[in-house]
């Protein structure tokens, strides 16, 4: 208790007093649940209406963009939905083949294609820097 | 160093004394009026009602992005009211407060007349004046209020706005909103507590038919008891894992 240079016992004690209950706090609050589940939860439940709402228009595309309101109402315990606005684009996907090609005479379809807004094309255009 | 040692037990005994006295003060007044505002309002909520307005939004289906707002409103006076039980928990400086009304006629936040025939009624409420100890209380809360969105949902229904991507017949939701709007009341609390885990639940019912004798008046789905469990937290993770996921992402976006 005094001089041999240990630390007294009463000193020991006051901050074994102060610091048991922060500790014991950190393991509780480590311990302790938090709100991700129930987050996650409600993500999974606004997904399923979703895609319940979405399924139920008819002839849905293959590749599509679909944009939709609607009223959800739940009768004996299932959700009833009403859609009230909806707009389906259809996005279709091409295939090309990228890389350099020969050009082709004027007036063909792809001199066309290459029109500009000034009634000019691309393959005159170069001509002209040619010469 | 004896004397030391001495000196330093006095002050120890000094603080624990100014400690003690200190906590007998108002505390536990404090954290006991709140309980009883908080059952007061409880109530207020369950027979005279009260609007709810709840939007939740997701993009993408990530849980990151989610972001849920609900709020509740309500402003009415009930003179009957009164504090039938109080308790109070000083280690945990926690209240608790039941209060109770017998009702005859009442006109509720939509105008409508009801008559109660006598009932009475009764809510519970959980209060401290000590922050530390607010988590298990606010969880109780946030329980409450997601049961009574649960409800609103089940009742009145919801707008749901969504923008989906449809890639080889597979359905994405790209962006999904639900908007609910309504007015609540005669919603019953049967059952509340904290699990393990140290979160909140709050169980509600509301019994059409008990409405129906209420209001005087036929409603859909009279033999329905709709009944709901809401959720509350005590500890934020969500927010938490979405900084980490925050970080993580600029710290990739850097490399």
């Amino acid at each position: 208790m005094s001089g041999n240079g240990m630390m007294p016992r009463s000193v020991i004690l006051f901050w074994g007093a102060l610091l048991l209950p922060v500790m014991t706090g950190g393991i509780n609050a480590l311990v302790m649940a938090g709100n991700r589940h129930m987050v996650e939860s409600s993500v999974r439940q606004l997904d399923a209406i979703n895609k319940k709402a979405v399924s139920t228009i008819p002839e849905l595309p293959a590749n599509a963009v679909v944009d939709l309101k609607a009223d959800v109402r739940y009768s004996g315990g299932e959700p009833q939905i009403r859609i009230y606005e909806k707009s389906v684009r259809e996005t279709r996907e091409e295939s090309f083949e990228f890389g350099p090609r020969p050009l082709k005479a004027e007036g063909s379809v792809d001199a066309v294609n290459h029109r500009d807004v000034n009634g000019t094309n691309a393959t005159n255009r170069r001509n002209d820097a040619v010469h | 160093m004896q004397f030391t040692n001495r000196i330093s037990l006095v002050c120890l005994a000094i603080i624990f004394a100014l400690c003690s006295t200190a906590s007998a003060g108002n505390k536990k007044i404090m954290s006991v009026r709140a309980a009883k505002v908080l059952a007061e309002r409880a109530l207020v909520e369950s027979i005279y009602g009260f609007k709810i307005r709840s939007t939740e939004t997701v993009e993408n289906m990530i849980a990151a992005s989610f972001k849920g707002r609900t709020e509740t409103k309500t402003n009415a006076e009930v003179k009957e009211i009164k504090i039938i039980d109080v308790a109070y928990d000083a280690s945990k400086d926690i209240a608790r407060a039941t209060a109770a009304v017998t009702l005859h006629k009442f006109t509720n936040i939509d105008g409508v007349e009801m008559d109660f025939k006598g009932r009475t009624f009764k809510r519970v409420a959980f209060a401290t004046s000590t922050p530390s100890m607010a988590g298990p209380v606010k969880a109780l809360r946030a329980a409450e209020l997601d049961a009574y969105k649960q409800l609103a949902k089940r009742i009145v229904g919801f707008t749901l706005q969504s923008h989906t991507t449809v890639e080889n017949y597979m359905l994405k939701s790209d962006l999904v909103k639900s908007k609910v709007l309504a007015t609540i009341y005669l919603a019953r609390v049967t059952d509340y507590g904290w699990d393990e885990n140290g979160d909140a639940y709050v169980k509600m019912v509301i019994d059409t038919k008990e409405v129906e004798d209420v209001l005087g008046e036929k409603i859909m789905d009279p033999d329905e008891v709709i009944e709901v469990e809401g959720n509350g937290a005590q500890v934020d993770d969500f927010s938490q894992a979405q900084t980490q996921q925050a970080s993580a992402d600029t710290s990739e976006t850097a490399h």
